[in-house]
């Protein structure tokens, strides 16, 4: 038995996602100062360096840069696990990346696989499917910043709901949610700005 | 192929939303809404912010989200079962595929516009899967659209902040193949216990549950 249903001020507006303004996120960087592995190449294998690395072929292998900075271009393909001090993506890849800085999932990055870095940028569009683990609380607040703790104030539960809701409720009944809701089909801004204080659909 | 792939090819099942939204003509999209997320303010009431909790996140990646579950959580699952679902020759067996956290049961999952646009019988093995990751006491955060209409968006939430979220259209409509109802929620979630509820606007519906020890 749950408690029981409550009814929010949702009063929906119009937005834009924000976005965090970083530095790290500029353009595709220009293959200059890097070695690169051009479009054509297929390697199979493990790829070591002491110098920065742009790879716009495939890699099957494993990727090892350690102190320097990997970015899989937006042609290439990877399925290695890297390890680099910073990695960027912008094409795709299926295995795991451990940054000693962190990593950058472009827009167009199709990443499966875990990340391991004390920071991890996601550009609005990136498909990302697996772990991410930041480390240690602390040794990622010193390398991130604000990152790993954003400026954006703490949950206060009381305050987002009545906690007079908190009582138990009979189960619900589908009639009352159903006859309010116009559907998604419909739904618009307009619609959600233009309607009342949501009342409790169970009673 | 995957149990999704041949789900596109199998008439009775018709489509799971954006299966097919390359294949048909662009539409312009609603704009994106921002609203309260009350249910997700519940979820992450009290827990330490200390980061020694394990998410599992059923949907998008999305930055936002790991800046916020970043508070709890240092070690982050993102699966996004809808348009990137794990592979497998039926569901449950894809399901199987969705792996445990590395060092410790998850205790806070989030899914999100997702139990209703599985099949009915696709979403109690969902559910089976999600309690064997979880530990006694696991947090389940859920939003679904329970309106009952012939005919539902596909729906992306991104957090702005643990009370707040903007919500996306991402897709043209869609059949609802089966409507998930009120009442049926609590019953679907065991044995997650529905603590909390939350009518949003336009038929969507949080829940915050529980998973009961033993």
């Amino acid at each position: 038995m749950w408690k029981k249903d409550e009814a929010m001020p949702d009063t929906p507006r119009e937005v834009e996602v924000p976005r965090r303004p970083e530095a790290s996120r500029s353009t595709p960087s220009a293959p200059t100062g890097r070695a690169v592995i051009g479009p054509s190449i297929m390697i199979h294998g493990e790829v070591t360096g002491d110098e920065d690395l742009l790879i716009q072929g495939n890699v099957d292998g494993s990727v090892d840069l350690e102190e320097h900075a990997l970015t899989v271009g937006a042609e290439g393909r990877v399925k290695a696990n890297i390890k680099a001090r910073v990695i960027t993506v912008e094409g795709e890849v299926e295995g795991d990346l451990r940054a000693r800085d962190q990593v950058v999932l472009r827009s167009d990055a199709r990443v499966k696989g875990d990340i391991t870095a004390p920071r991890v940028v996601l550009e609005d569009g990136a498909n990302f499917r697996g772990l991410v683990d930041m480390g240690d609380a602390n040794k990622a607040s010193a390398a991130a910043g604000k990152t790993s703790q954003p400026s954006v104030s703490k949950p206060n539960p009381s305050g987002t709901a009545s906690s007079g809701a908190d009582t138990k409720a009979s189960e619900a009944t589908p009639t009352s949610s159903a006859t309010a809701a116009p559907g998604r089909a419909n739904r618009s801004a307009k619609d959600d700005t233009s309607s009342g204080p949501v009342s409790k659909a169970m009673s | 192929m995957g149990w999704l792939g041949r789900l596109r090819h199998t008439p009775a099942h018709g489509q799971r939303p954006g299966a097919e939204e390359s294949e048909k003509p662009r539409e312009s999209l609603p704009p994106p809404l921002e609203r309260a997320a009350p249910g997700v303010a519940a979820l992450f009431a009290g827990l330490s912010a200390d980061g020694s909790h394990s998410v599992l996140d059923l949907g998008p990646a999305a930055e936002n989200h790991l800046d916020l579950y970043g508070r709890f959580s240092r070690q982050i699952r993102v699966a996004d079962l809808l348009t990137d679902p794990p592979q497998g020759p039926d569901w449950a067996a894809a399901l199987k595929a969705l792996p445990p956290h590395p060092r410790q049961p998850y205790d806070v999952v989030l899914a999100w516009d997702l139990l209703d646009r599985l099949w009915p019988e696709e979403r109690p093995a969902l559910i089976k899967r999600l309690a064997e990751l979880t530990a006694p006491g696991a947090r389940l955060y859920v939003i679904v659209d329970t309106s009952g209409e012939p005919t539902t968006r596909p729906l992306r939430f991104t957090l702005l902040d643990l009370d707040r979220m903007v919500q996306s259209v991402v897709g043209p409509p869609q059949p609802a193949h089966s409507p998930l109802l009120p009442a049926q929620v609590g019953r679907l979630l065991e044995p997650f216990e529905v603590e909390r509820a939350f009518t949003l606007r336009g038929g969507l519906r949080e829940y915050f549950a529980t998973k009961k020890d033993g």
